[in-house]
């Protein structure tokens, strides 16, 4: 709970400091404004290692691969600085650049994610007759 | 979460935003202009740092290579 309103009054915080010093720099407000996300990012990214210490624990005891916990665990974690990315990029107000970060980083995690893919169809080509 | 470092941005944003606006104020436009980019510099500098620490605090967090 206290965590909630800390992050909460941040980001408040942050939006009225930027907010008030756009109408004098507008590079300045901006730069204010990726630096809060960065903090609230930061702030998340510390109450993740939780989740991904169960989802390994969980990923072991269900008796899936080490290399593919691996896998998952390096897809999350792209799929979160992609989305880092495209945030801050629209922040600057960069709405193009946003959609192309987001596009790059779908492609990368697919790229990772085919050869899972290609597992899946080998062992259904093995159950058939 | 660390409020000192938005609120170092914003002083220096700040100070910058004074400077460039005496030193448009005085007729040196191309003074201005440089202090202008060189406060940019210094801010970009703090953001970009604390860029790659959230790259390497979200490695660590994953474990990842």
């Amino acid at each position: 709970m206290s965590e909630a309103l800390k992050t909460a009054g941040f980001a408040i915080l942050a939006a009225m400091i930027a907010f008030t010093l756009r109408a004098a720099h507008r590079q300045a407000g901006a730069a204010v404004a990726m630096a809060a996300g960065l903090m609230l990012f930061f702030f998340a990214v510390n109450h993740l290692s939780a989740a991904a210490d169960a989802l390994r624990d969980l990923s072991r005891r269900a008796g899936i691969g080490e290399d593919t916990a691996a896998l998952l665990m390096k897809l999350v974690a792209m799929a979160y600085l992609t989305e880092f990315a495209v945030q801050a990029c629209r922040d600057a107000g960069e709405e193009g650049l946003a959609a192309k970060a987001a596009l790059c980083g779908k492609i990368l995690l697919m790229a990772q994610t085919l050869p899972l893919a290609a597992q899946i169809g080998e062992l259904a080509l093995s159950l058939t007759p | 979460m660390r409020i000192d470092v938005l609120l170092k941005i914003a002083g220096v944003g700040l100070l910058v935003a004074v400077i460039c606006q005496a030193l448009t104020r005085a007729g040196r436009e191309d003074i201005a202009t440089l202090a202008g980019v060189a406060g940019m510099l210094v801010v970009l500098l703090t953001v970009i740092s604390l860029a790659g620490e959230l790259l390497m605090q979200v490695q660590s967090v994953f474990q990842l290579p």
